[in-house]
């Protein structure tokens, strides 16, 4: 998460939902976000990986974001959104069950992962914001889309 | 001023530039009498002499301006180019390339290249240099000593000693060389203290050495006392030695630049009058580089391609409406955007393509610098450099090639003596040929060597445990030469600076491969080996045949399609569990498409009626099996970016005219 830069100390995410738990992006990770569309299914690919979708003539990837957090997967409904983020110079779109709001958070808020939780799925988390009395978790996207393996495979 | 906003510029022209040089001098060692190649030399010296200059690389201006002056000297023809200033202006090629990769690199290590300089004046001067001298000037670099060397000099001098750098020459034929280095080296032991020995002590006693090899000895004696010391022993041809300094003082240094500065406005205004008459006298001759051009940054070239992809994915959008709505009017004018739009795609297309000579331009240089150093004689033909290649195609190919060629002159061209046993003409011989064939194009390494032996290469790979010995009884002699792309493969019994390490072949292959083309080799054993390199002629738009697998749709690429099929069930049959099937007397193995691409069981149905579309590839054919074949189209190549890289079977993505993505299979990795 090296690109969010902080007016004052204070970052804005896009808050999305998967089932009952609350996620959020920087928002300057997030290119746009679009309705379910068609996707065709590519082979050999890891499970998450749902497939591409043709966004304004290139092909993008995405990925199935319950699948790659281990939630178990779900129908799509009208409220089924792809999130476009961009990192490192790679766009994924990512599937999520709806996207709710974009807010902000302070810096002190934040808590790092380790301290809350020790799931499996504790690697893409870059942190855990609290807003009141609701929870965010905040996804390290680049360890989330993978690039850290492929890149350096490459 | 800043230059900066420059620097792109300056870098591409110097190297290309410094590419023309080399090919120049090239050409100038095998007819030195030709002026045109002196004066086009002449020309790209003088152009980075002048860029370089302005950008203010002092090093770079001055080693190109020394070399005009040989250059100059060499075309009024009171030199000779022998064979010593080819060299040397080959030196001056490479440093001058080092010189402009730094800058590049922005590499701040200062490169001396005050030794050429030197030497360069020497032969400008057309002193008559003797061979020893030479070496000695060649090898000045060579003595490279480090802080410790540094330190003990400089006690010694404080102790009232020198430093000599002695160069000794054994007399030809001497038998046991070994031996006599051994009494010079003791020689100087008993006068004073070697630091260092080139080449080293224990390569001397490998008589790993030419006849001559050069000492930095500290001593109390004198250096006539050394001389005499060391010519007292037998078999000792020559002596020479010099009093070592460690770094020529500023002193000196300043003296030589301002003498050659006074030198330097003559030369300058002289080279001015030269090039007036450089102009009149080329226009005349011919053109070297006919044609205006104009320099385009890649991504412009890059986006307006994507532009022109939009346009054709949105044109069949359009015609698709005017089809489904009967819309007679639309189609018509549609067709005319056709035309339009498939010219659009040619030029712009055709903008990206460069020949493939960029890339081939700099293989003679390499192919005589290794056939030297590896004291082999190579003759080196090109044939079909005016072949063009997408920018990108060939901004990658470089590599692989500098591979197979390497291997060629390493492993496949034996030595003179040895290709004379043989009854073969003992100049080797290595081809280099592009040419199309197709929607491809075709490049060829071939040599005239000694050929891959099957036997040897099963063995290693046996050894290497990269196969079994069922495996290596099973495999036939083409199988078998083929592992030479496996990983960690190398049949070089002797790891040379040259190859042999055992990455390349595989590397060669990956490459290829993720440029979309392939690669296979032919060989016999004592005739030589073939390399061929299948490329596609562009990565951007193809024609394709569309088909339906399991209610997905897959483009395959109309390049490697022969003919389209319907068979029954009833036609497909085994050979050893392999599905096959007879077509005009030909066994062809089929492959089914949804088994393959993993498709939902559910819907992988038997039909009774089958499509099978026949592919190739180079030799092999196959015979893929569809569930319906919808018709064929013009398709943009998107690549499926970085993420997905490197699946297998697919080589890429298309938007279909309803904005839907279907994947374009490769047909390579299917036929594997």
């Amino acid at each position: 998460m090296s690109e969010k830069t902080y007016a004052s100390d204070e970052i804005q995410l896009v808050v999305f939902k998967l089932g009952r738990e609350e996620y959020g992006v920087s928002i300057l990770q997030v290119q746009e976000i679009k309705r379910m569309t068609e996707i065709t299914r590519v082979p050999h690919t890891p499970d998450y990986i749902k497939g591409v979708i043709n966004l304004r003539g290139s092909v993008l990837p995405v990925l199935d974001l319950r699948r790659r957090l281990n939630l178990l997967s779900k129908e799509d409904t009208d409220d089924t959104r792809i999130i476009i983020v961009k990192v490192e110079e790679i766009t994924v779109g990512m599937i999520v069950d709806s996207v709710s709001e974009v807010t902000a958070l302070s810096q002190e808020n934040i808590e790092s992962p380790n301290s809350v939780v020790g799931g499996i799925s504790a690697n893409y988390l870059s942190g855990v914001g609290k807003q009141e009395d609701r929870l965010l978790i905040l996804l390290d996207l680049a360890e989330l889309i993978g690039i850290t393996q492929e890149t350096k495979a490459s | 001023m800043d230059v900066n906003q420059y620097m792109g510029m300056f870098l591409e022209e110097s190297r290309e530039h410094l590419e023309s040089l080399n090919r120049c001098v090239l050409d100038l060692e095998n007819d030195p009498d030709n002026l045109s190649v002196l004066d086009e030399i002449f020309r790209s010296a003088h152009t980075i002499k002048g860029m370089s200059a302005t950008m203010g690389f002092t090093a770079i201006a001055e080693l190109t301006h020394e070399m005009e002056n040989i250059l100059d000297l060499l075309r009024k023809g009171e030199l000779k180019a022998n064979a010593e200033i080819i060299d040397t202006v080959f030196k001056c090629v490479d440093t001058l390339e080092q010189l402009v990769e730094n800058v590049a690199s922005d590499d701040q290590t200062p490169l001396d290249v005050r030794p050429l300089q030197e030497k360069l004046n020497m032969l400008a001067k057309g002193e008559a240099i003797s061979p020893a001298v030479i070496e000695s000037i060649n090898d000045e670099p060579s003595i490279e000593i480090g802080d410790h060397e540094t330190n003990v000099i400089q006690n010694a001098k404080n102790q009232g000693m020198q430093a000599y750098e002695v160069q000794v020459t054994l007399r030809e034929g001497c038998l046991l060389k070994s031996a006599r280095a051994y009494m010079v080296m003791s020689a100087f032991d008993e006068l004073g203290e070697v630091i260092k020995s080139v080449p080293s002590v224990d390569e001397l006693e490998k008589e790993n050495f030419d006849f001559s090899f050069q000492v930095l000895l500290v001593t109390g004696a004198e250096q006539e006392k050394v001389q005499q010391t060391v010519l007292s022993i037998s078999e000792v041809e020559d002596v020479i030695v010099n009093p070592f300094s460690i770094v020529s003082s500023p002193e000196i240094s300043l003296n030589l630049h301002n003498s050659h500065e006074t030198k330097e406005t003559e030369v300058i205004k002289e080279t001015k009058e030269v090039n007036h008459n450089l102009v009149q006298g080329s226009s005349s001759d011919k053109k070297v580089k006919g044609g205006q051009s104009v320099r385009v940054d890649i991504d412009k070239l890059d986006s307006l391609l994507n532009l022109v992809g939009e346009l054709v994915i949105n044109k069949t959008r359009l015609e698709q409406i005017g089809i489904t709505h009967r819309l007679v009017d639309l189609v018509e004018t549609i067709e005319q955007m056709d035309r339009v739009t498939t010219d659009l795609q040619a030029v712009v297309m055709k903008v990206r393509m460069v020949p493939v000579g960029q890339v081939f331009n700099r293989f003679p240089r390499m192919v005589r610098d290794l056939s030297k150093e590896l004291d082999k004689e190579i003759n080196l033909i090109i044939q079909g450099e005016e072949t063009e290649l997408d920018r990108t195609v060939i901004d990658e190919i470089g590599d692989p090639l500098v591979h197979l060629l390497r291997n060629a002159i390493d492993h496949g061209i034996e030595h003179p003596d040895q290709r004379q046993a043989k009854g073969k003409n003992p100049v080797g011989e290595i081809r280099l040929i592009a040419r199309h064939e197709g929607n491809n194009v075709i490049i060829m390494v071939e040599d005239d060597g000694k050929g891959i032996d099957p036997d040897i290469i099963k063995r290693k790979a046996l050894q290497k445990g990269l196969i079994t010995q069922s495996d290596a009884d099973k495999m036939d002699n083409v199988e078998a030469v083929r592992m030479v792309f496996l990983p960690g493969f190398s049949t070089a019994d002797v790891v040379t600076d040259v190859s042999g390490r055992g990455v390349g072949m595989d590397a060669v292959k990956n490459k290829i491969e993720s440029l979309g083309g392939m690669v296979d080799v032919e060989t016999k054993i004592n005739e030589g080996s073939r390399f061929k390199i299948r490329l596609p002629l562009t990565l951007a738009i193809i024609q394709a045949l569309l088909v339906k697998v399991c209610e997905e749709i897959y483009a395959i690429p109309l390049g490697s399609i022969d003919s389209t099929i319907s068979i029954t069930q009833n036609d497909i049959k085994t050979i050893q569990g392999q599905e096959v099937i007879l077509l005009r007397g030909q066994i062809i193995p089929i492959i089914r498409l949804a088994k393959v691409l993993d498709s939902p069981e559910a819907c992988q149905k038997q039909q009774d009626e089958l499509f099978v579309v026949i592919v190739h590839l180079g030799d092999h054919r196959a015979g893929i099996v569809v569930d319906n074949l919808i018709g064929q189209q013009e398709i943009v190549i998107k690549s499926l970016g970085k993420l997905l890289a490197g699946i297998k079977v697919i080589a890429g993505a298309t938007i279909l005219g309803n904005g839907q993505v279907a994947l374009i299979l490769d047909i390579g990795s299917l036929l594997q």
